[in-house]
């Protein structure tokens, strides 16, 4: 009686998850089945031409190298923000400590698109820096401070800092103080304690906000097209664009198919430095 | 520069004086203005329950805490001021702190590596101190794939291989179990003679302290009780405090009848009264406590035995192994501890329900003023 009715409840309770996952595997199954195919719906021959296509179009790979420089240049930033801050949300016992828990967080609780108007009103063309420039006598007449590669970093490092600090911060403070109080003890002072010892023993926590960071940037869709104003295509627009105004469901899927084995790549040669630089 | 610092007094260990030094946190007194000196080369355990001041003590040897008060003198210079990592301090801590990315080899080997050695003397030295804690059979091993004795000894090697001044166990054992612990107790004690190291000890396992210390200093609320060697401490505790916390014993309330010099007569609540010689003076009339280990007293068949200075029922017997202990309901405020002897036990000479006399030589007794006491002011 027991085991049938346990039996019933793991049922109960897994079925959502497989559900979901067979509709995800669903669904990146008939991406993949539709970039092979000529049209559709429509000529459903099998063919490669959408992956030829793909590589032949200045204007794709264009697009597929800013998806991917645009993945890196917002991790390393990230990176580069996020470790002082985890580290002194971790390690500093202060009293502004919950403050900067709650600035840190702040960004997670208001939707991208306010987010992102917002970064249009602070850098327009008639926007809060122009203005404040312009009335400071700097500047004559306003700076393009939209429309660029750095305007979508700032964008996007804005709405993924977070991830990448809460990444940090966990693996941080699980590094024990005495540790740290060894490494002096045996002689080396606080920077190279730092690099020899915190460093290389948080770097799980660095390697899990990258690819988050990093999966949710070369996804991101919103703030390119919006900060970017055209002038940064990344592969989410392309195969928007393909998908939903071209209307070629082929060459859009094979778009987003490159793009998925892109990331991969690019994540496995990221997690496999990582672990070479943690082991020694 | 520093290097030769460290470098140069290394053999053999040497002195470290703690004079005045204190500490608060947040307002609260964790260490109370003590005063220790250690002798080159010796073991000086801290022993005391948690919260007493034992870990901070030692984390100021140490580095990690700087004393608001006090000097700290090691090997004839004040390092109030010296960072950790100048002390040429070597420390083992509770949780080991290994660096879990590094192997055995590359862990021991940390402290040299700092100091700049060139890789051959690392190599040499690294090797010297595996042998040394039987772990040469595993350089390559990461800490994740250790056992805890495995871990304690990379601990130990890595603050040994340095050659340290000083030596601090922050309570090195406490995570082992007990067998492994009693093995690493004989084998730290041999490896800090062999190395002739200054070692401290901090420890609320008074067993562990009374195995391995030449000295042993007892803290209580950030303050030193009792400074001795292992068998005054244990026969002569300076108090109650002391008396309860080092092994068992009984402190059997009583009152003083009469003082002249040494000669103390004592009358217990229950009506039976001795005459007690005692070095310290004692005020009159005031409540004293009796301390008595419960292996000193001895178990006599006649009740009425005039020279017996208690009497009682045995209430229990508890079997505790290697030795086994009687509760004699005496009369008093708790039952009296008495350690049987084996012969007593082969003979079942003691059982439940025994009426006995209770008697102990003067030599292994003390009188303590009890504490709460207000004639306890007059005593000294």
């Amino acid at each position: 009686m027991r085991t049938v009715r346990s039996k019933l409840l793991i049922s109960a309770l897994l079925a959502p998850a497989v559900l979901i996952s067979l509709v995800m595997i669903a669904a990146i199954a008939t991406t993949l089945g539709i970039s092979f195919l000529r049209q559709f719906p429509g000529d459903l021959r099998l063919t490669l031409a959408n992956y030829a296509a793909f590589l032949s179009q200045p204007f794709l790979l264009k697009a597929a190298y800013h998806t991917m420089a645009l993945g890196l240049v917002v991790t390393a930033v990230c990176v580069i923000l996020g470790y002082p801050v985890a580290w002194f949300l971790v390690k500093r016992d202060t009293r502004f400590r919950n403050a900067v828990f709650l600035i840190v967080l702040a960004p997670l609780l208001v939707s991208i698109v306010v987010r992102t108007v917002g970064w249009i009103i602070i850098l327009g063309n008639e926007g809060l820096v122009n203005a404040i420039l312009i009335s400071l006598g700097m500047i004559d007449s306003s700076l393009q401070l939209m429309r660029s590669f750095w305007t979508v970093v700032v964008g996007l490092v804005h709405v993924l800092l977070p991830f990448m600090i809460l990444s940090i911060s966990s693996v941080l403070s699980k590094i024990d103080d005495d540790v740290t109080e060894a490494a002096m003890l045996l002689g080396a002072r606080p920077l190279t304690t730092f690099l020899k010892i915190t460093l290389p023993m948080s770097m799980q926590g660095v390697a899990a906000g990258s690819i988050i960071v990093f999966a949710l940037t070369i996804g991101a869709y919103l703030t390119p097209i919006w900060l970017g104003r055209g002038n940064v295509n990344v592969l989410a627009i392309s195969i928007q664009e393909q998908a939903l105004i071209s209307v070629e469901w082929p060459a859009a899927a094979a778009s987003a198919v490159l793009l998925t084995i892109m990331a991969l790549a690019f994540m496995a040669i990221f997690l496999a430095s990582i672990r070479r630089m943690t082991r020694r | 520069m520093q290097r030769l610092d460290i470098e140069a007094p290394a053999a053999g260990g040497v002195a470290v004086e703690i004079d005045g030094v204190g500490k608060r946190y947040q307002g609260v007194e964790a260490v109370r203005a003590i005063s220790l000196s250690i002798a080159p080369g010796e073991f000086v355990s801290l022993l005391g329950p948690s919260g007493c001041g034992k870990t901070t003590t030692l984390r100021m040897i140490a580095g990690l805490e700087v004393p608001d008060s006090g000097t700290i003198n090691i090997g004839g210079t004040v390092v109030n001021s010296t960072p950790p990592w100048s002390r040429g301090i070597g420390m083992v801590f509770q949780s080991y702190a290994l660096f879990p990315h590094m192997t055995v080899f590359e862990n021991i080997a940390f402290g040299l590596k700092m100091r700049g050695e060139p890789a051959q003397n690392i190599k040499t030295a690294v090797n010297d101190v595996m042998e040394l804690v039987h772990l040469s059979e595993l350089p390559d091993r990461l800490p994740s794939q250790l056992s805890g004795g495995q871990r304690q000894r990379v601990a130990l090697a890595r603050a040994l291989v340095i050659k340290p001044r000083v030596l601090l166990l922050d309570e090195p054992l406490g995570a082992l179990d007990r067998k492994l612990r009693e093995q690493m107790q004989v084998e730290l004690k041999l490896i800090q003679r062999q190395a002739g190291v200054t070692t401290v000890l901090v420890t609320h396992d008074q067993e562990e302290a009374l195995t391995l210390s030449d000295r042993i200093v007892v803290m209580s609320s950030g303050q030193i009780v009792q400074i001795g060697s292992p068998s005054d401490i244990y026969s002569r505790p300076a108090n109650q405090f002391v008396a309860d916390f080092v092994g068992m014993s009984n402190l059997m309330r009583a009152r003083t009848a009469l003082v002249e010099g040494n000669r103390v007569s004592v009358r217990f609540p229950n009506g039976r009264s001795y005459i007690a010689q005692n070095d310290v003076s004692v005020a009159h009339p005031c409540d004293v406590d009796v301390f008595v280990r419960p292996e000193s007293i001895k178990l006599v068949r006649r009740p009425d035995a005039s020279s017996a200075k208690l009497s009682g029922t045995v209430e229990h017997i508890v079997y505790a192994g290697a030795s086994t202990y009687a509760h004699v309901s005496a009369g008093l405020e708790k039952p009296v501890l008495v350690c049987l002897n084996q012969k007593q036990l082969d003979a079942s000479a003691v059982g439940i329900g025994d009426h006995l006399s209770l008697d102990w030589d003067e030599a292994d007794s003390l009188l303590m003023p009890a504490l709460v006491d207000k004639c306890a002011r007059r005593t000294s």
